[in-house]
C-alpha cells in the first residue's frame, strides 16, 4: 500500500514541480473584523474575527493557489453563539492550455476547493471540493464540474437543503458540511444576435443515507408516524437558461429562468383518513428573474440597478414548515443549492418569495481630481420589497403564519465602502426592515417585532 | 516581348490597387519615424509615413496620423509600424502592429467602399469598420461603434461604445459589463481570491486582437 501512495505521489511530482518551476510565486494574510448590532426589541451583538493566510504559484499554463483561515465568531442571535471556524477556503490546481484540435481553442481544469456557481448565481454560489473542465471554442464554453459538500466545515459553506441539515448546524459532534455531491454542466453561447446565451443544467443529491450514524436520523418511506422534527434525503436537479447583453453604452439586462425537479419526504393522508405515511414525491418548482444594471461612469461612477426574482411554493396546505414536511404529492417549493441572503437585515433566502428592488450607488468625491481617495470611497443605497408567492412557510419565520397577505415587507439598506489603500478596506452597512404589521399581516401578531434595525461595521487589513 | 509587355499593361489597368499614404496630421514633444533599411527620422507635419515603417513617440508626447478618412492617435511612449495600406475599387485596408504603448483610432468607413482596418498587437488584433477606440494592447475601450475583441486563441466578446474589455490574451475577454461594475465598485475585502481561482474567463491585461465591426 505504501508503494502505491508513493508511486501516485511520484507520478503527481511533475505535476507540482511544472507549477513551481518557473513560477510567480507570492504569498500572504489578511486580518478582518465585522461587528454588528441589530436592533429589534432586544439588541443583540454579534462579532467575526479572522486570521488568513494565502499562497499563489503561478506558472505559464498551470497554477496553484491556497487560502486558509480561523474565524472567531459570536452571534448573539445564533445557536450556538459562539463559533470556531478553522477552514481551508481555497485549495486549487489549475490547468489552462491553447489547444488547436477538434475546434477548440482552450483547454482548462481546476481541482481542489472551488468555487461553484451557475450562472444565475442563485441556485448555487459557494466553495465545494470537485474538480472542473472547461473547454472553449472561440464564441462558446463548455463547462462541467462535480464536486461534494461533506468536506468543508459546515459553518463556513453551509448547505441546507432537509431537516438532518438543519439539524446538524446545531449538533457539536457534526463538523463537516451536508454530505451531497453536486453536478453542473453549462454551455456558454456569446454572440447569438450579439447577446450572450447561457444554458445550463444540474443536481445536488443527498448522500446523507450512506453515512451512519447521521443517516439513522432519516425517516423511512412508508413509516406511519408524523415526527415533525425528523425528515428523509432532498435530491433536486436544474435546467436553466439565462440571457444577458449590452443594450446601449453603459445600459445592461439580465434574465434566467431555471426548472428544477427532484424528490422530497412528504407526509400525505388520504382524503377522510385519520392518519397518512411518508412517501418520497417529486418537486416541480421554478426561479426566474431579470434585472436591468445602468452604468454612468462619468457621473461619480454611478450604478443603477432595478432586479425583479420569482420563485414558487407551497400554500399552507401543501407544506407546514419551509425544510421538507410537504403533504401534497406535487411539492412546488423552489429549493436552491445555495440560500443565498437576498438583503442584508431580513436576508431571506429563495424559496416561495417573490421580490423585487432598486439600488443606486455612487463615488460621491469622485469629482474632486485633486483628492487622491476620490476614487476610493462609494455610497450605496439599496430598497427591496418582499412578497410570498403562496400562502406558505418561507426561508425565515413570521409571527402570524396564518397570514393570508402575501406582502412581507421592505428594506432599505445604505452602506459606505472606503479602501484607502490596497490592503485596508472599511466598511460600514446600515439597514432598516420595515415588515407588513397591517391587520391580518404576516407580522401582526401578539409579541411581534416591529421595524428591526441592523448595523455592521467590518474592516479588512491584508499583509 | 511587345505581347507581353502589352499583357502586363491591361492587367494593371484591370486591377487598380492603389497604395494609401499615412500622413502625420499633429505632432506633440518628441516623435520619429523609422523606414525599412533606413534610420530614425524626426516627424515633422507633412511627412508622408510609407508602409513598413514604424513610428515612435516619446514621454509625454504624441503624434496624429491620417490614415484614408481615419484618424489615429498615437500616444506616448507607443512605438507602432505600418503592415498595409491599400486601397482597390471596392474596398479599404489598413494594417498596423502596436509593439508597445497605446494609440486612440476614429475609423471612418469611405463611402461605397468596405473598410478593413486592423490594429495588432503581440498577443492580439482588433479589427475595425466604422469606430472610435482606444487600445494599448491589452485593453480595449470603445467610444463609439462596436468592437468584436479577441484573445491570440480567437476567443471573442462584443464590446458596444462606452464599454471596455480586456484579456491577458489566455483567457477570454472580459464580459463589458463586469468591468462597468469593477471601476464603479470599492471592494473593502483585502484577502479577496487570489488570481487563478474561480472561473470568470477574464484575466488581467494581456495580448489581444480586437477586431471592431458594426
Amino acid at each position: 500500500m505504501k508503494r502505491y501512495i508513493l508511486l501516485c505521489l511520484i507520478a503527481l511530482l511533475p505535476a507540482v514541480t511544472g507549477v513551481f518551476a518557473d513560477a510567480a510565486i507570492d504569498y500572504g494574510g489578511a486580518l478582518s473584523n465585522r461587528t454588528g448590532i441589530t436592533l429589534t426589541d432586544e439588541t443583540t451583538l454579534s462579532q467575526g474575527n479572522g486570521l488568513s493566510f494565502w499562497f499563489t504559484a503561478q506558472g505559464v499554463s498551470t497554477g496553484f493557489t491556497f487560502r486558509a483561515g480561523y474565524t472567531f465568531v459570536y452571534d448573539g442571535e445564533a445557536d450556538p453563539q459562539v463559533t470556531h471556524l478553522p477552514d481551508i477556503q481555497t485549495l486549487n490546481l489549475y490547468g489552462n492550455y491553447p489547444v488547436s484540435t477538434l475546434g477548440l481553442s482552450r483547454f482548462r481544469f481546476d481541482l481542489g476547493r472551488l468555487r461553484f456557481y451557475d450562472h444565475s448565481r442563485y441556485v448555487i454560489d459557494q466553495n465545494l471540493d470537485g474538480i472542473r473542465f472547461g473547454f472553449f471554442y472561440p464564441k462558446a464554453s463548455v463547462q462541467a464540474s462535480v464536486g461534494t459538500s461533506m468536506l468543508p466545515n459546515k459553518s463556513s459553506n453551509p448547505l441546507v437543503l432537509s431537516k438532518a441539515d438543519v439539524t446538524d448546524l446545531t449538533e457539536e459532534s457534526v463538523f463537516m458540511g451536508s454530505p451531497r455531491v453536486v453536478g453542473f454542466l453549462e454551455a456558454v453561447f456569446t454572440d447569438i444576435f450579439k447577446q450572450e446565451l447561457t444554458l445550463s443544467a444540474g443536481f445536488q443529491e443527498d448522500l446523507r443515507y450512506l453515512f451512519a450514524p447521521r443517516s439513522q436520523s432519516l425517516v423511512t418511506e412508508g413509516q406511519e408516524v408524523f415526527e415533525p422534527e425528523a425528515g428523509g434525503l432532498v435530491d433536486t436537479q436544474y435546467a436553466g437558461v439565462g440571457v444577458r447583453g449590452n443594450i446601449t453604452g453603459g445600459l445592461f439586462y439580465s434574465t434566467f429562468f431555471t426548472l428544477s425537479t427532484g424528490r422530497t419526504l412528504s407526509y400525505l393522508t388520504d382524503t377522510g383518513a385519520v392518519s397518512g405515511a411518508y412517501a418520497y414525491t417529486p418537486i416541480i418548482s421554478g426561479a426566474g428573474g431579470a434585472s436591468l444594471n445602468l452604468y454612468l461612469p462619468a457621473v461619480m461612477s454611478s450604478a443603477a440597478e432595478v432586479k425583479v426574482l420569482l420563485s414558487t411554493g407551497d400554500g399552507s396546505e401543501a407544506r407546514t414548515s419551509f425544510y421538507e414536511d410537504s403533504r401534497t404529492a406535487t411539492p412546488a417549493l423552489f429549493i436552491p443549492i445555495t440560500a443565498k441572503p437576498l438583503s442584508f437585515v431580513l436576508a431571506p433566502s429563495l424559496g416561495n418569495l417573490v421580490t423585487a428592488g432598486a439600488s443606486y450607488s455612487l463615488k460621491p468625491l469622485s469629482w474632486l481630481e485633486s483628492f487622491t481617495f476620490g476614487d476610493k470611497l462609494q455610497a450605496s443605497v439599496n430598497f427591496s420589497s418582499f412578497w410570498k408567492y403562496k400562502n406558505g412557510p418561507v426561508s425565515f419565520s413570521v409571527p402570524n403564519t396564518a397570514s393570508e397577505k402575501a406582502y412581507i415587507g421592505t428594506e432599505a439598506d445604505i452602506a459606505l465602502s472606503f479602501r484607502p489603500f490596497s490592503d485596508l478596506g472599511v466598511s460600514l452597512t446600515g439597514g432598516l426592515f420595515i415588515p407588513n404589521g397591517a391587520s391580518g399581516g404576516p407580522y401582526d401578531a401578539v409579541g411581534a417585532t416591529g421595524t428591526v434595525t441592523k448595523l455592521e461595521l467590518s474592516a479588512s487589513f491584508s499583509f | 516581348m511587345k505581347r507581353f509587355l502589352f499583357f502586363i499593361l491591361m492587367i494593371a489597368i484591370a486591377i487598380p490597387i492603389f497604395a494609401q499614404n499615412a500622413t502625420i496630421e499633429r505632432i506633440s514633444g518628441k516623435v520619429e519615424y523609422l523606414v525599412p533599411g533606413g534610420v530614425w527620422t524626426s516627424a515633422r507635419v507633412g511627412d508622408i509615413i510609407p508602409l513598413g515603417a514604424t513610428i515612435s513617440t516619446g514621454f509625454k508626447s504624441s503624434a496624429v496620423l491620417a490614415v484614408g478618412g481615419s484618424e489615429i492617435s498615437v500616444l506616448a511612449l507607443t512605438r507602432m509600424s505600418i503592415e498595409d495600406l491599400t486601397e482597390t475599387s471596392d474596398s479599404v485596408t489598413t494594417s498596423l502592429n502596436l509593439r508597445t504603448g497605446k494609440v486612440r483610432a476614429s475609423v471612418r468607413s469611405t463611402e461605397g467602399k468596405s473598410t478593413d482596418f486592423t490594429l495588432r498587437s503581440p498577443v492580439s488584433t482588433a479589427a475595425v469598420r466604422g469606430t472610435e477606440f482606444i487600445f494599448d494592447g491589452y485593453r480595449l475601450e470603445v467610444i463609439e461603434g462596436i468592437v468584436t475583441f479577441l484573445n491570440r486563441l480567437n476567443e471573442s466578446t462584443l464590446v458596444q461604445g462606452g464599454n471596455a474589455s480586456e484579456t491577458n490574451g489566455d483567457d477570454s475577454p472580459s464580459y463589458p459589463e463586469d468591468n462597468q461594475q469593477n471601476n464603479s465598485t470599492v471592494t473593502t475585502d483585502t484577502s479577496g481570491t487570489p488570481a487563478g481561482t474561480g472561473y470568470t474567463g477574464a484575466g488581467t491585461t494581456g495580448n489581444l486582437v480586437i477586431v471592431i465591426g458594426s
